[in-house]
């Protein structure tokens, strides 16, 4: 087994806390990567769908949420008060959801996805970090669930190349999963009084620019309302073992947020779900929507979000979303 | 010339041989930037490595890795463009405080006449509050004085950077408010870049427009930086009766706090790797806070 006692796991969606994020839509590009077609859509908790509008959906680059997100390389936040207008977003009440975000999947130069999620009521946060003028990254949009004071101290907080979550994936161009414990050795942020909502951080590199990534985006989980059931990044590695000529990328480490507490594991033999999800997810070479239906699941699961996250022209990580 | 870029200090690492001969890295990855006439603070605990950064920057103590560049220029040992003032002032017993200004400013105003070097001199000890003290030898002057005239000496060289290591730890509350004032002033008409190190948050957050704050060692580096968006020149009262004062007060202490419990944490988990066989799986979950072992 790869790592912690499978029964966090299997007891984790018998009675599933209420999530942040509550909407999740994948679009992926067509043959020619001229448009973006929306390929799946899922809701979680409480939201209701409302009848599609038309049949395919599809957009141009730059246009849309999910096009807007494609042609500037970067994550688009809509906030509360405009999620209303975004008429593909197939929820009944929109105002369920305060917050939707675009983040687009390159490998490469070569746009491989772009995923939308909607955020609900709870504590979390979604922030784009980007660099300013001294190469420090600070906050350039964002949206917060509750945490006044998180929100505040954040915009006076700034992260040189290296320093916290933000600066630590920029300077690897890889993702980061961090818990944040009171005593650990890591920490995602000091703001002052009222820290126990925020239980982890992950960060995800986007774009590149001159061997770096253009934008980081820092999704924080809290204990209350996580951002999704289960999550876990995986780290993958290209094996030995050629499959048609292809080698196959193996898992060799996962960082795991269950329940609100953090696990990180690492091994050899991973488990079946795992090993089938990121089979599939290597080989579409895209964002993945699957339902229990259309794949093995944990227990009780519902549906898994895989984004691959590729850095040169290597599959390195894969982040899950389990709902 | 880049005024956004006006102090760079890059992957600076430095380290040092541990009883056992092996080098260990006091501070690893330190990156900052100052732009010009910005006043930054350097917060952490007690041996994270802010001295060690500081006198790096002097050119006093030799870099391991990384680099330094102080107005486009790399930083390769010491130069009256980087003044120091350290806890003690270290003046010269047999000189007055005037022909301790003096003797750097003869270093630096070379070209001057003696009447300009001799006006240069009384400014600065005028601005530092020393206006009737010039003639008066360090045994004559309490610490307080005595570190007015260690500013003067500093401010006296025109540096391009200033350097305060815990300037005033050694004052009471009441001299050291009052030194603040007299450094703030300064400052503010003459806009050199300044790193402070400082332990007092409240000093931190009424002097300086960012606050770097600094991860325990080893391998300390730049855990956060604050910016302090108060405006220029200050009021002590104003920044003191800011809505915002207090949440950046909290921040800070609470940086501060949790590098507390790091070090416990470190230490904790030194002693586990000790004793325990090596783990396929780690809970990350700890039980109960790791206590500071005694006599660590
Ligand atoms: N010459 C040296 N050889 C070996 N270790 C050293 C040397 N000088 C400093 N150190 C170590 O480097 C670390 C950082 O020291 P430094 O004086 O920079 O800390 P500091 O943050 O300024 O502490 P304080 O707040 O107490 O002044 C300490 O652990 C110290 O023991
Ligand atoms: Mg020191």
């Amino acid at each position: 087994m790869i790592m912690s006692p499978s029964e966090t796991i299997s007891t984790l969606f018998d009675s599933p806390k209420e999530t942040l994020v509550r909407y999740v839509e994948v679009w992926t590009p067509n043959e020619d990567a001229t448009r973006l077609t929306l390929v799946a859509t899922q809701v979680t908790g409480p939201i209701t769908r409302k009848k599609p509008k038309h049949k395919v959906v599809s957009v141009a680059k730059g246009a849309g949420l999910a096009g807007t997100a494609w042609q500037q390389k970067a994550v688009s936040i809509v906030h509360r008060d405009d999620v209303g207008q975004l008429d593909r977003i197939n929820v009944r009440s929109d105002h369920d959801l305060t917050a939707v975000l675009a983040i687009p999947v390159f490998f490469q130069q070569e746009i491989r996805g772009v995923v939308v999620i909607g955020l609900g009521d709870g504590f979390g946060a979604a922030e784009i970090w980007t660099r300013d003028d001294r190469d420090e990254l600070a906050v350039s949009a964002s949206h917060y669930a509750g945490l006044e004071s998180f929100e505040f101290i954040t915009r006076y907080t700034r992260f040189p190349k290296g320093a916290g979550v933000p600066g630590r994936v920029w300077q690897s161009g890889l993702p980061y999963l961090l818990q944040k414990l009171g005593h650990s050795d890591s920490f995602i942020r000091s703001f002052g009084n009222d820290e126990a909502e925020i239980g982890a951080a992950i960060g995800l590199p986007i774009g590149h620019e001159r061997g770096f990534p253009a934008s980081v985006l820092l999704l924080l989980s809290s204990t209350a309302t996580p951002i999704a059931s289960l999550t876990e990044l995986w780290e993958c590695e290209q094996s030995a073992v050629v499959d048609a000529g292809m080698p196959v990328a193996r898992l060799i480490g996962v960082t795991r947020i269950a329940g609100g507490s953090v696990s990180v594991g690492s091994g050899s033999s991973p488990e079946a779900w795992q090993s089938e999800l990121l089979q599939k997810t290597e080989s579409a070479g895209q964002p993945l929507l699957v339902t229990a239906e259309e794949a093995e699941l944990p227990t009780g699961a519902k549906f898994n979000l895989s984004i691959p996250l590729f850095k040169n022209d290597v599959l390195r990580n894969v982040l899950n979303l389990m709902f | 010339m880049n005024e956004n870029r006006y102090v760079e200090i890059a992957n600076l690492t430095k380290a040092y041989p541990n009883p056992f001969g092996q080098d260990i890295a006091v501070v690893k990855d330190f990156n900052l930037i100052l732009r010009k006439g910005e006043i930054v603070s350097v917060i952490g605990h007690s041996g994270c490595g802010k001295s060690t950064v500081l006198t790096m920057l002097a050119g006093l103590n030799p870099i391991t890795s990384g680099s330094l560049i102080v107005d486009g220029r790399e930083v390769a040992g010491p130069g009256p463009d980087r003044a120091v003032v350290f806890q003690s002032p270290c003046l010269l017993p047999w000189m007055t405080s005037f022909e301790n200004v003096m003797l750097g400013i003869n270093q630096v105003y070379s070209h001057g006449t003696k009447v300009e070097r001799k006006q240069i001199c009384e400014y600065y000890l005028s601005i530092v509050g020393l206006a009737d003290s010039m003639h008066k030898y360090p045994r004559e002057m309490s610490g307080g004085m005595q570190q007015r005239v260690g500013i003067a000496r500093a401010i006296a060289l025109k540096p391009r950077m200033l350097l305060l290591d815990e300037p005033f730890g050694r004052l009471d509350s009441l001299t050291r408010m009052d030194l603040q004032d007299v450094i703030l002033e300064i400052l503010d008409r003459e806009r050199v870049t300044t790193m402070l190190i400082t332990h007092d948050v409240d000093e931190a957050i009424y002097m300086s427009d960012r606050v770097c704050m600094m991860t325990n060692g080893p391998e300390a580096t730049v855990g956060q930086v604050l910016k302090i968006p108060f405006a220029r020149p200050r009021v002590r009262s104003e920044v003191l009766d800011h809505a915002h004062y207090y949440d950046f007060r909290a921040c800070l202490l609470s940086f501060l706090q949790k590098q507390e419990h790091r070090k416990a944490a470190h230490v904790a988990s030194f002693s586990k790797k000790l004793l325990d066989a090596p783990v396929e799986f780690v809970e990350d979950t700890v039980k109960e806070p790791a206590k500071e072992p005694v006599g660590v």
